[in-house]
């Protein structure tokens, strides 16, 4: 177990390092898409500066929203850096039958076709997050402690995670139904929920509670740690059944589906 | 209706060097796109035809206010110059592509910038009064949410004038940008 990690953490790095050597070598390239990322980052900002000035959001107050919003602005830019290539790449893979190139490899095919090199500029955004996120803290006077940033940490890797398992389950269509290129960024075209509080979802709809509320609980969860702020046991609750279903029901999709796959060459 | 994207098409046509087909032959790339760009709306018109029934319907039954015929008739021809000023602004924006490789980057420069300053992200209500006086007289106020405002009764007169200035304004920058870009422009097919 520890050797399969060491062994895919050694690969993961060379990819991301040979993917941030060549953003470097093309300086002109890399600010323009800096400027690009950094202009969604900072209307994310703005709109929310503007909403937070005529709403109330219950149980949240400013700094705290603040916090939030800088989580939301790390998560994004996280999932980007992390799962955008692999997430563009694949589904064509899957329908020009280039997809055969991953499968010939001795490592995991979901790993090799959603961990690919991440672009430099939505790591630039992250840490920009990250640094607006500490500003906000001692800004807002906020009080929080080590077990609180260990937490924080944590919740942002496990809702990393069950992002790229929702990424999977919409990807896994390409297999069984041809080329969808709309289930590459399905999961990002519903950012704006994981952007608010969970707790303002409070309708007793059964969509919004099986698919609204959860989503929500992406970055919701991790600001909570960071902020000490108490979490209701159902929200808790519905964050890791979630993550333990979409674990499964990721992985079970991802074998079947490969299953379907034929490639050009076969 | 309004929105236009031909900024994307532009790109890959530079891209891919498909652009020559227009540059080798006597057709206007600005005529064929526009008709290409206005052939998509008309088809939209038809998918939204049933939508746009039923808010004819809830807008007519509606006491708010009062809707007649010329409110309707200034709604649409909002709409014509909208798309227009749409369309020269996303076909400028478009003509960079040819200086640019990394040009998704203008893309999202270009669509955070019409949809925030256009009022789509937040309507002008959420705006402090000064930027909304400014904005007045920025053409991004003419572009995607003009006729909803016309449908709400929020229309004065001027606001056609600085939108047609800003049609042939966004046009004349055309003129020459294009002229520049096709100047510079090589590929390998060429």
């Amino acid at each position: 177990m520890f050797t399969q990690l060491k062994k895919y953490s050694q690969i993961f790095l060379a990819i991301q390092s040979a993917g941030i050597a060549k953003d470097i070598q093309l300086r002109g390239n890399f600010t323009l898409t800096l400027i690009g990322s950094l202009c969604y980052f900072y209307l994310h900002l703005i709109s929310f500066k503007l909403i937070i000035s005529r709403f109330r959001f219950p149980g949240w107050e400013t700094g705290q929203l603040w916090i939030l919003l800088f989580t939301f602005e790390i998560f994004t830019y996280l999932a980007f850096f992390f799962f955008w290539r692999g997430l563009q790449h694949t589904p064509r893979e899957i329908g020009t039958g280039t997809f055969d190139v991953l499968l010939s490899k001795p490592f995991s095919s979901r790993f090799m076709a959603f961990f690919r090199n991440g672009s430099l500029h939505n790591l630039v955004s992250a840490i920009f997050g990250a640094v607006y996120l500490v500003f906000a803290l001692f800004q807002y006077q906020i009080h929080t402690t080590l077990l609180g940033i260990v937490l924080y940490i944590l919740g942002l890797i496990v809702s990393l995670w069950v992002f790229h398992c929702i990424s999977v389950l919409f990807v896994s269509l390409n297999f069984k139904y041809g080329y969808l290129p709309g289930t590459s960024g399905i999961a990002f075209e519903i950012q704006e929920i994981y952007k608010y509080p969970a707790t303002i979802f409070n309708s007793s709809g059964l969509l919004i509670h099986l698919l609204v509320i959860p989503l929500s609980l992406l970055t919701t969860i991790p600001a909570a740690s960071l902020l000490l702020k108490p979490i209701s046991i159902p929200l808790l609750a519905t964050y890791l059944s979630s993550l333990v279903v979409l674990s499964i029901w990721s992985q079970h999709s991802w074998s079947s589906a490969l299953r379907h796959y034929s490639s050009a060459s076969s | 209706m309004t929105r236009s994207r031909v900024n994307e098409f532009i790109e890959e046509q530079a891209t891919s060097g498909d652009i020559n087909n227009f540059l080798a032959k006597p057709i206007s790339l600005y005529k064929y796109i526009l008709v290409d760009d206005l052939s998509l709306k008309i088809l939209n018109l038809f998918t939204l035809a049933p939508f746009i029934f039923i808010a004819c319907i809830f807008l007519l039954r509606g006491n708010s206010l009062n809707y007649n015929l010329a409110v309707l008739g200034i709604s649409l021809t909002t709409t014509a110059i909208s798309f227009l000023v749409s369309f020269n602004f996303s076909y400028l924006i478009g003509l960079f592509s040819f200086w640019f490789d990394e040009f998704w980057a203008i893309n999202n420069v270009k669509l955070v910038v019409v949809t925030f300053l256009g009022g789509v992200v937040l309507p002008y209500s959420f705006f402090p009064d000064w930027s909304i006086r400014l904005l007045k007289y920025s053409p991004f106020p003419y572009m995607l949410t003009w006729p909803v405002r016309v449908l709400r009764g929020q229309f004065e007169p001027l606001e056609i004038i600085i939108s047609l200035f800003w049609y042939v304004a966004l046009g004349l920058c055309i003129k020459v940008l294009q002229k520049l870009a096709i100047s510079k422009y090589s590929h390998t097919a060429s």
